[in-house]
């Protein structure tokens, strides 16, 4: 199941902050964005969704590209397959992008809790791959 | 004295059913409405799924094999003015088009089952109770999946495994299956009956020269229930139990 979601900006001052993050009782995760966003930026700050496992996070993550310049990331738990998560994410903020949707807070408990739906049927998907 | 408590049992909303089996299913189980044609087995399923979402508030999947979904949306609106595909946008509702692939004809549906065997319908099934915490799965009809099993074995394993696997999710599972006319069998391929927890035979009895409709409790695992034919009639409201 998902745990988080993160709204990583870029600030001239400071380089990657977290803007937002939910659900707001998320610890500092403050390195682990900067090395989101570095990583999204070592792919040429191309557009796109991809997949992070550091050692202490797990992460599928996309990025807006320079025009909107956020990065959105979800954390997974370790045992996760981040696949559906990403597809999921890809689906999403495409849409957002499509419409011309604000990245702030509000769109961040949308986020979770339609990636935390994925989870859920990921979860008894599972169950069943187990079961046979 | 019954065998399971209430506080464990699933209602199924069908006036005058649940009094028959001591207060509703038991949890988890696998249950067979089998009747012949015009019986109302599909509106049985689609009542116990609807009810289910309304009254006792556990999502429903509504897996039809037989019927395209929009002409099922519409039927049950015409007929009853249940507005599925308001709780479908609610997200409480899910129904699955297993029609569309087998008969290569496009669908617009959110839910479709691509692959017509057994264990992809099993896993779309889990995907979705996933997704949707459901807590009730209908499938309309097991005939039409089974028909493409050239083995009475391999069919009555994987018919087991969907069962099963459903059951380990907490859904309770009612497979509804056709009788052909004018046998006493309980199922089409008599093996339906061995693999769940309960039947319940949906009938049209000739009686002066009318068609009564009657429902008996074959079978009811794990509690008492009653064993007598009682007389029902599809009203406005859906199955109602004389």
């Amino acid at each position: 199941m998902p745990q988080g979601v993160l709204l990583i900006g870029w600030s001239v001052e400071e380089g990657p902050v977290i803007e937002a993050k939910y659900p707001d009782w998320l610890p500092d995760l403050s390195r682990e964005a900067i090395a989101i966003y570095n990583a999204h930026s070592a792919g040429c700050r191309k557009c796109g969704a991809m997949f992070l496992s550091a050692p202490s996070v797990k992460v599928v993550s996309y990025y807006t590209g320079l025009q909107i310049n956020k990065v959105v990331s979800v954390l997974l738990d370790r045992a996760e397959r981040p696949d559906p998560y990403m597809e999921a994410l890809e689906g999403v903020i495409n849409e957002y992008l499509k419409n011309g949707i604000d990245f702030k807070y509000e769109i961040l408990p949308k986020i979770y809790r339609k990636l935390e739906k994925i989870g859920k049927a990921q979860t008894a998907v599972d169950k069943i791959i187990k079961l046979f | 004295m019954s065998l399971t408590t209430d506080s464990v049992r699933v209602k199924t909303g069908i006036k005058g059913l649940d009094e028959l089996i001591n207060g509703g299913f038991p949890t988890v189980g696998t249950y067979l409405v089998t009747g012949t044609s015009g019986t109302g087995k599909t509106l049985f399923g689609i009542e116990f799924i609807y009810k289910g979402i309304m009254l006792y508030d556990e999502p429903g999947i509504f897996i039809t094999m037989d019927e395209p979904p929009d002409k099922l949306r519409a039927h049950v609106k015409m007929s009853f003015g249940w507005n599925l595909e308001n709780l479908e946008n609610e997200g409480k509702l899910a129904i699955v088009d297993a029609i569309s692939s087998r008969v290569s004809a496009p669908s617009n549906e959110k839910y479709i089952l691509r692959r017509g065997e057994i264990d992809s319908l099993l896993y779309k099934t889990a995907n979705i109770i996933g997704e949707l915490g459901a807590k009730r799965v209908v499938l309309d009809s097991i005939v039409s999946l089974a028909y493409q099993y050239d083995s009475i074995f391999d069919l009555r394993r994987d018919i087991q495994r969907l069962c099963y696997g459903i059951s380990q999710l907490n859904c309770t599972f009612l497979i509804t299956t056709e009788v052909p006319s004018g046998s006493n069998r309980l199922s089409r391929f008599d093996i339906e009956e061995f693999l769940v927890d309960g039947i319940i035979l949906l009938k049209l009895d000739k009686e002066n020269d009318a068609n009564t409709r009657k429902l008996m409790i074959v079978k009811m695992r794990g509690t008492d229930h009653d064993m007598k034919e009682h007389i029902f009639n599809i009203t406005k409201d859906g199955i109602i139990l004389e």
